[in-house]
């Protein structure tokens, strides 16, 4: 397990190390610098002094390697377009309010989505089974920014029963979380109820089921427990997508979060601050997709480490 | 004793109508493998909604902007925000064009982004992954591994970079999604392959002599053909969504080119005072995925597949 660990962390490094050299290259290779927009102010000696301020006056090659340097330090740089302000800060602070949401449309996908998979899977009611399905269906294939141009017409506009920007108070969650979370709780309840379906299909559970257990004790201990193995496995990816994935929320809601900086800071040719959030984003995506499978390994014996 | 033989002549005998002949044969009339999957298909009636939805809609993204009175970019400002009407189907935008015309347009883009990406994904992850999955070994696990990297990968911002690279056309944001997304095919294409090749069937094959080629493409790759085109039907949608969310937030294409992201994008003012014009590429999208999702689903139960 410890040999396990080790080498997925390897290819972590790896990957994190490819991303980055690429990201590296891709940001240089835009079309325009960070100075361009205040260029017609400036002389030709102010824009020569600040390339320089920045390293940019170095051939590729050299910024490259002081880059890594720094990077595996800890030390990303000063972001360009936020005068005095270091990368890790910049991130760190803008990181919160994407955090908050992307934790909160997780937990709410998840308790929401494995209950209504239980429900779709158990119920005896056809109508019910069929609403489930259908509506997750209907999850799935309706773009997040759509529902929430929706939803906030509804709520904002013609209701006004909920504010329609800021993340301020717990009233503001509701419609971003309800969009950010909409495709993910839409793929749990399906993933839930056809894993728990398959499950309760299977011969230990008529065992259990002829031993005299009551339903509750079969459906709880037998059923779900084996039924909620593929949902771990997909939880660490889910909640690295909400985080990473919310771009489009913020821009909709104006919320100042990490994806709204990341959008900004490319249109800004901000390479230090580009960089910065492409590492964090990539190492955040590793690392829950590990935990996820280590924890996935923990629970279900029958998964072996050693392939 | 003559007279007891019972005298055969031609006329006692009659061809047997051409209905009887098989009357007796106890067997359904044999299928090919899409003739079977098209039958089951067919009684799912939500995958053929889904389906002649379709189909009208790539029909009237080819047709409409031909026959339309309106161009797509024609402006009249005397009619800016109209209501749904007889001239207007759908109503005017805020620059007084006309919003049907736009959104079978934006089909056109819309959609061949996202059949274009998905056969691209398709080639690809069939070479990638049969050759993979059918040599193995140490060049398997090599090409697995970049799978792996390229897997963990933040999808949006590595299409944001690339559209920022090569500009914001039609063809690098194709080029985006597909450099994203092949690899999900790969890793299919290839499961299905390491099972595949394990088979009594691809042995016997080898047995006679097949070149490698040729067991790979015309064994492997047929009998794993089912779950290739149902994870193809579901790359289409998330191609399409991922082009017009970034369109929405306006770093996607061009803002020139009407994709049903940007139309949408296009109503994001108005939202407030013209609710009405969201409604357009809100159905487009929405009713495009859904029959596609449900298209999947059908072609899964057709194909027999255990999908999750």
């Amino acid at each position: 397990m410890f040999k396990y660990i080790l080498k997925r962390l390897g290819i972590g490094a790896l990957t994190l190390f490819i991303l980055t050299t690429i990201t590296f290259f891709g940001v240089r290779a835009m079309p325009g610098d960070p100075f361009e927009q205040d260029n017609k102010r400036m002389t030709q000696q102010q824009y020569e002094s600040l390339r320089a301020k920045y390293g940019l006056d170095k051939s590729l090659g050299e910024q490259y390697v002081i880059f890594l340097q720094n990077a595996v330090k800890g030390d990303f740089g000063e972001s360009i377009s936020k005068k005095n302000r270091q990368v890790s800060d910049v991130i760190w602070q803008e990181f919160q309010p994407t955090f908050k949401l992307g934790l909160v449309s997780f937990v709410v996908s998840m308790v929401l989505g494995v209950s209504l998979g239980i429900v779709g899977a158990l119920t005896k009611k056809k109508w019910v089974n069929s609403l489930i399905t259908l509506a997750a269906t209907f999850g799935v294939s309706m773009p997040s920014y759509m529902f929430a141009m929706a939803a906030m017409v509804l709520f904002c506009v013609n209701l006004k029963w909920l504010p329609a920007s800021g993340l301020d108070s717990p009233k503001h969650f509701i419609l971003p979380v309800a969009a950010l979370a909409l495709s993910s709780l839409s793929m749990v309840t399906r993933l839930t109820r056809s894993s728990l379906r398959d499950e309760m299909n299977k011969d230990y559970i008529t065992l259990a089921r002829s031993k005299g257990l009551s339903e509750k004790l079969v459906t709880v201990k037998h059923g779900l427990k084996n039924a909620l193995l593929p949902i771990i496995t997909y939880a660490g990816p889910m909640l690295a997508n909400s985080i990473t994935g919310s771009m489009v929320i913020e821009a909709l809601f104006s919320i100042h979060g990490l994806g709204k900086e990341f959008s900004t800071s490319i249109t800004n040719r901000d390479y230090t601050l580009v960089m910065g959030v492409t590492m964090f984003f990539g190492a955040l995506i590793i690392v829950m997709n590990l935990v996820s499978d280590i924890t996935a390994a923990i629970v279900d014996p029958r998964i072996k480490f050693d392939k | 004793m003559s007279e007891n033989l019972i005298n055969y002549t031609d006329d006692m005998f009659e061809a047997l109508d051409e209905s009887e002949k098989n009357s007796e044969f106890i067997a359904m009339e044999s299928k090919t493998f899409f003739q079977d999957a098209w039958s089951k298909f067919r009684k799912n009636k939500m995958a053929v909604a889904g389906l002649i939805f379709i189909v009208i809609m790539i029909i009237g993204s080819i047709l409409v902007p031909m026959f339309s009175q309106f161009g797509y970019e024609e402006q009249n400002i005397s009619a800016r925000n109209l209501l749904p009407s007889l001239t207007h189907p759908f109503g005017t935008d805020k620059l007084g064009r006309d919003i049907f015309t736009r959104i079978f347009y934006g089909g056109r883009v819309s959609l061949s982004i996202g059949f274009a990406t998905a056969f691209i994904n398709l080639l690809i992850g069939i070479i990638y992954g049969g050759i993979s999955g059918y040599i193995g070994g140490k060049l398997d696990m090599f090409m697995m591994r970049i799978v792996d990297i390229i897997y963990s990968v933040p999808t949006l911002l590595y299409v944001v970079l690339i559209l920022m690279i090569f500009g914001n056309t039609l063809g690098s944001m194709m080029f985006a999604i597909c450099l994203t997304s092949w690899v999900g095919m790969a890793r299919q294409v290839r499961a299905q392959i390491m099972s595949l090749k394990e088979m009594e069937f691809s042995l016997a094959a080898r047995v006679i002599g097949a070149s490698d080629m040729r067991i790979l493409l015309k064994h492997l790759v047929i009998n794993a053909i089912g779950p290739i085109i149902v994870s193809l039907t579901m790359m289409v949608p998330s191609a399409i969504f991922m082009e017009s969310s970034l369109s929405y937030v306006g770093i996607g294409l061009d803002p020139t080119i009407p994709s049903w992201g940007k139309l949408a994008n296009d109503c994001r003012s108005l939202v407030f005072t013209y609710p009405v014009q969201i409604i357009w590429p809100m159905l487009a999208i929405s009713l495009t995925c859904l029959s596609l999702n449900f298209i999947g689903d059908g072609l899964a139960d057709a194909f027999d597949i255990n999908r999750r």
